[in-house]
């Protein structure tokens, strides 16, 4: 919001050093000043003029020839503007004089015509944008004067950041900051000017107000006025307007926005002729009363659809106007208008802001209702626009005296608050007084009570709150102590440590995980950490042939393609793969973040009897948190291939054995049992599943190679999606202690020969089958398939620990064990290589 | 040959010995070739060692003599070797003196990165948990009324304008802000608590070099007896002071946040130019950068803490923005571009020692 300098004077004392200091005194106390603006310092020697007389220009029947008494003298001037008449008084920029877009105006010869002046515009002045003809001046002025007296264009603008006002319906008008201004400074606000109520009330009332919908309408406050019409503003109110970002229409009009953005009460006009009775009901009402038609047509020529929960204003039973939000076409001022029906009203903010969310029309006047008006101020600004107006149009008369529907006027709230309360709360000992006076400037109502066993500190008040801050925003006591400790000044506050007892800190086992397993794939294995987006690129999606059953979308996307929120980390960060092969040959990249799934529908029923489940939305979705990992490199060989699938399962294992103290163990993926089996990017052979103690928690593949050339060249992928959320279940292993053995233990190496089909997993299980005293463990060396090996055969190498606990092995109990575990092996038809 | 052996034959042949054993050890070219020269004299089977067992079979009188020839000569090779094996020692030494290069770059076994996020977020946690913080997390996918509802912001707020929503249902949607977990973490832990909670937020918002729809933000929520302002403007203060490494100067100005009262923006002295004005403050000396406030009793409520007895602040950190203004990044979009040219920069190392 816009404030304008000037127009704050009218109602406080602000001198020249205040005004300097109140961009930082206003952000420090009340609401953030996002910019200052000096206006009407560049406009120099120009002055008001009189057209003496007028000539068609010789040679262009566009443009006039025209003298101009500017009081020292008469100048000629050629001009454009098709409005220019004998006797007009309008603003004259003479040459060496100076405009806002023109440094220095020059004589010029227009068409061979000397013109040695400009006949100015309200654009040329800055001060809104028409600019169709010459601005004619209606403001007492005489040739010569200095047009920034006679406009007074010389103000200072200061804009407001709007969301820092969003709680206070009284700051959206200018009247309020002045308040604000004079509780910071210490000077008294001037009352404002307005007409007796009685003058309201001189008329009969002639154009009755029923409301129809006393929940959605607070108050109607409706005047009759005569002897108007729609006469151009006078130029100072012209220039406020245009100053503060509205643009000038009409004398009416424009004192309905004018003394919205005083009093921040909207306003409308009615023409007399559209309005012989006003009722307030919702288009649901209207039409049950017979209105045939879902539409209305607004003033700015738009025919809307209308919600049946939208308040109207109706003249018997036919809209004129959208309650809070914009009047409508069929009773507009216009040009020929003569009386008018002047609203002012409060509505209800919860429906003004449905109703103009629904219309997608956001409009200065439904702004404010929605911030919850005070309905005094309908009354208060009904008797401003009867003032100012006949302080422009001394004739203007009430046709039809005030109508006042008010069925649910806002009262004053009455708070207790103590000075103790107050400075325990600010954490600073705040005097008493200055508690009382901060509030009282304020608008506040104090009174002292006797504390019981009264201290010599405390005091005690019963706190009136003005009804102007008594809609939303003061209703508690802890609302007080914002307002006493913002103009105390919040610098004035000594930042106090907090003394607590001592107790031990539980930290969310989750964070730490998340961070632990980041720090150890990027430290020990080389992985770079990315974010991508939680929602897929359908496109990129579509081009990985990846689709999902059953996912959530988001219903205002921005751009449709990204609606579907993810349900694997793998397409995205397949993306950025991707985008990376173009710079690197090879790079292994993780991600650790949420993918979001719908409940499962039995889940769902059961959950949406709970209320909590609801409110915690776990009836609804599922969010995990996954890693996912992608190691990417040139080359296509086999050997590669299965490197890059072993580096994955390390970092398998590894997040099991540092973060749970277990194994992973790694199973083949059948088609049958493994829903991911069937994702586009998983190879049908080079795959397993990974599990731990039993948990299931993801999957490794390579990359399937009918989707690889797709978008890779000579390269290839590895890619490992691990459930973190199902991990956190994975039990903590307790580490366990043996004493080292007392005497050498002696390891043996075995190589089995096998069927090339048989899997490591079978194979430890019939190992698993060997006991022997000696026997401490097995575990794998490796496995050979290359040359020398029977048809069909592949060659796997074990080392078989063996050891006593009470003297050193011999070589014939070494050999003996050789032998026993030799025919075991042959007894299960293994031989060895 | 038979008989007791000649004496002169026998210093003959340790001269011829000598001479010869001489002759090698000079031209060996490593330890393992003196060592062999060892093993061919010396050894139970070495030649020298042969003349001394020899000895029993020589006359008794010349036995002495032959003896003491035979163990000096035995004694000679030995220095010799050692000798020898010292001077190939140093000559590869002087080799390596002159060809060893220790300033090449050592050889590298791949180093990943983690996300400048990652860094800051988890300095932060290690500053608050130091403070007696418990670091939370909450769902992305958050309801209506946490993210809202409990935050004293109902439907139809005007409040709600200031944060355009991801709406996934009339009751789910993508969190706008990490106050989402303040009610949560109070109907988990109760009062008194102190906790922060870092993590992904959204705005329905375009995206350009300084607007982001997911961006990261960290939430904090102190409640306790008689919590004041003075104990907000103490704990940003500190906290600060160690994000930046330097003593920083905050001030407070009104704010209005539905979910506090009173609410503030916390601004800090510019660090750049001292509070005298640069581009990076927008020359106001000041750069906006943490809203907080004084937990407003409704929300107390919502989390079941009765506000008579309970008090409390709350904050919300711009994590993004912090990571920006920590690496000088301009452009936002580096952050969500999975871009490992800019991205793995970052390393694993900790923001602390940055």
């Amino acid at each position: 919001m816009k404030l304008s300098l000037n127009w704050l004077r009218d109602h406080v004392d602000i001198d020249d050093k205040t005004a300097e200091q109140l961009p930082e005194l206003l952000t420090m106390s009340t609401a953030e000043v996002e910019s200052v603006e000096h206006l009407g310092r560049d406009i120099r020697n120009v002055v008001a003029g009189k057209v003496v007389s007028l000539s068609p220009h010789p040679t262009s029947s566009k443009l006039s020839v025209i003298q101009v008494d500017i009081g020292s003298e008469v100048v000629q001037s050629v001009c454009g503007a098709p409005n220019v008449r004998v006797g007009m008084m309008i603003p004259f920029a003479p040459c060496a004089s100076s405009l806002p877009d023109v440094e220095c105006v020059r004589a010029a010869e227009i068409d061979g015509v000397a013109s040695n002046g400009i006949a100015c515009s309200q654009r040329e002045l800055g001060i809104g944008d028409a600019h169709e003809g010459v601005f004619e001046l209606t403001d007492e002025c005489k040739p010569g004067d200095s047009i920034t007296d006679v406009l007074k264009l010389r103000d200072t603008v200061l804009e407001i950041d709007n969301k820092s006002l969003t709680h206070r319906p009284d700051l959206w008008g200018h009247y309020g900051f002045a308040r604000e201004i004079a509780a910071l400074t210490g000077r008294p606000l001037r009352p404002l000017e307005m007409s007796e109520l009685e003058g309201l009330m001189s008329a009969d009332v002639v154009v009755p107000v029923a409301v129809d919908d006393p929940e959605k309408c607070y108050r109607y406050c409706a005047l009759g006025i005569e002897g108007v019409d729609t006469r151009p503003s006078p130029g100072w109110l012209q220039t406020r307007l245009a100053y503060v970002g509205m643009r000038p229409i009409n004398f009416i009009v424009d004192l309905t926005n004018y003394i919205m953005l005083e009093l921040g009460q909207p306003m409308h006009a009615f023409d007399s002729n559209m309005i012989q009775a006003i009722r307030v009901m919702t288009f649901g009402q209207v039409k049950a009363a017979g209105y045939s038609g879902s539409t209305f047509t607004t003033l700015d020529g738009v025919e809307r659809e209308m919600p049946d929960t939208a308040l109207m204003i109706c003249n018997h039973y036919e809209p004129v106007a959208i309650a809070g939000v914009m009047g409508g076409e069929n009773s507009e001022v216009e040009p020929s208008t003569t009386a008018i029906l002047l609203e002012s009203a409060t509505f209800d903010p919860v429906s003004v802001r449905r109703t103009a969310t629904a219309l997608g029309l956001r409009t200065e006047a439904c702004m404010r209702f929605e911030k919850s008006l005070d309905t005094n101020m309908a009354l208060i600004a009904t008797r401003r626009f009867l003032y100012l107006t006949r302080q422009v149009i001394p004739t203007a008369t009430v046709y039809s005296g005030l109508a006042d529907a008010e069925p649910k006027p806002t009262r004053p709230i009455s708070l207790s608050i103590d000075s103790e309360y107050v400075s325990r709360y600010a954490g600073t000992e705040i005097p008493p007084d200055r508690i009382e006076s901060i509030l009282t400037s304020l608008g506040f109502t104090l009174k002292r009570k006797d504390a019981n066993g009264r201290s010599a500190t405390k005091v005690c008040w019963d706190v009136e709150v003005p009804t102007y801050r008594a809609t939303k925003d003061v209703t508690l006591p802890v609302d007080l102590i914002e307002e006493v400790t913002r103009v105390y000044g919040y610098g004035n506050i000594e930042p106090k440590s907090k003394a607590v007892a001592l107790s031990p800190i539980h930290q969310d086992e989750h964070i730490e995980l998340h961070y632990r397993i980041k720090q150890m794939l990027s430290a020990s294995f080389g992985m770079s950490e990315i974010h991508t987006y939680s929602w897929y690129d359908k496109d990129w999606n579509r081009e990985i042939d990846h689709k999902d059953d059953s996912v959530l979308t988001i219903a205002n996307p921005g751009i449709s393609k990204y609606d579907t929120l993810r349900r694997h980390l793998v397409p995205n960060l397949l993306a950025a793969a991707a985008r990376n092969e173009g710079y690197f040959d090879e790079f292994r990249l993780f991600e650790i973040g949420s993918v979001y799934h719908p409940a499962p529908k039995d889940a769902k029923t059961a959950a949406l009897h709970d209320e909590q489940a609801v409110r915690r939305g776990d009836a609804l979705r599922i969010e995990d948190t996954h890693v996912c990992c992608i190691v990417h490199w040139k080359g296509r060989s086999e050997k590669q291939e299965d490197g890059a699938f072993d580096i994955l399962k390390q970092a398998a294992w590894a997040v099991c054995e540092q973060m749970r103290n277990t194994t992973a163990d790694f199973e083949v993926m059948d088609e049958q049992t493994a829903p991911e089996a069937s994702l586009s990017w998983v190879h049908p052979v080079k795959r397993c599943l990974v599990s731990s103690s039993g948990i299931k928690l993801g999957y490794i593949t390579v990359i399937n190679p009918r989707l690889l050339d797709r978008f890779v060249q000579g390269a290839n992928m590895a890619i490992m999606e691990l459930n973190l959320s199902a991990f956190a279940d994975v039990p903590m292993a307790k580490p366990s202690f043996a004493e080292p053995p007392r005497y050498p233990e002696v390891s043996l190496d075995f190589s089995l020969l096998v069927d090339l089909s048989m899997r490591y997993r079978a194979l430890s299980e019939v190992l698993d089958g060997f006991s022997h005293d000696l026997l401490r463990s097995i575990s794998y060396v490796d496995t050979y398939t290359g040359a020398g090996l029977p048809q069909g055969k592949k060659s796997v190498t074990i080392a078989v620990t063996i050891g006593s606990d009470d003297h050193t092995l011999s070589s014939q109990e070494i050999d003996g064990f050789s032998n026993a575990f030799i025919s075991w092996l042959a007894d299960r038809g293994i031989s060895l290589r | 040959m038979t008989g007791q052996p000649n004496g002169e034959d026998l210093k003959q042949k340790l001269s011829e010995l000598d001479q010869q054993a001489t002759a090698e050890i000079a031209e060996a070219k490593s330890d393992a070739e003196l060592d062999q020269i060892r093993v061919k004299y010396l050894s139970k089977k070495g030649e020298v060692t042969a003349i001394l067992r020899s000895l029993g079979s020589v006359s008794p009188d010349i036995r002495p003599q032959i003896g003491a020839l035979a163990n000096d000569l035995r004694n000679k090779i030995e220095e010799a070797i050692e000798r020898r094996k010292s001077e190939i020692l140093q000559q590869k030494i002087e080799m390596e003196r002159y060809a060893f290069d220790p300033t090449v770059p050592p050889t590298r076994t791949a180093t990943g990165s983690l996300h400048p996020i990652t860094i800051v977020s988890r300095e932060l946690e290690d500053i608050f948990r130091g403070m007696g913080f418990t670091v939370v997390d909450g769902p992305e996918l958050e309801t209506d009324y946490y993210n809202f509802e409990a935050l004293n912001t109902p439907k139809e707020h005007p409040a709600r304008d200031m944060q355009d929503t991801y709406w996934v249902s009339d009751i789910l949607l993508l969190r706008t802000q990490t106050s989402a977990c303040q009610v949560r973490a109070m109907e988990k832990l109760g009062a008194p608590l102190r906790i922060i909670t870092p993590g992904r937020c959204f705005r329905n918002e375009d995206i350009d070099a300084s607007h982001e729809n997911t961006f990261f933000q960290l939430e904090g929520l102190l409640v306790d007896r008689d919590v004041s302002i003075a104990n907000l403007i103490y704990v940003m203060k500190t906290m600060l002071s160690e994000v930046f490494k330097s003593d920083v100067t905050v001030r407070l100005r009104p704010g209005y946040f539905p979910f506090v009262e009173p609410g503030f923006e916390l601004d800090i002295k510019c660090l750049i130019c001292s509070g005298e004005g640069c581009p990076t403050c927008g020359r106001s000396g000041w750069v906006e950068l943490v809203p907080c406030g004084m937990v407003h009793p409704n929300v107390l409520r919502y989390g079941g803490v009765d506000p008579e007895e309970f008090s409390g602040f709350a904050f919300g950190l711009g994590l993004t923005r912090l990571v920006m203004m920590k690496y000088g990044i301009s452009d936002i979009r580096v952050l969500n571009s999975g871009d490992l040219r800019s991205l793995s920069q970052f390393g694993i190392i900790d923001a602390q020692s940055s």
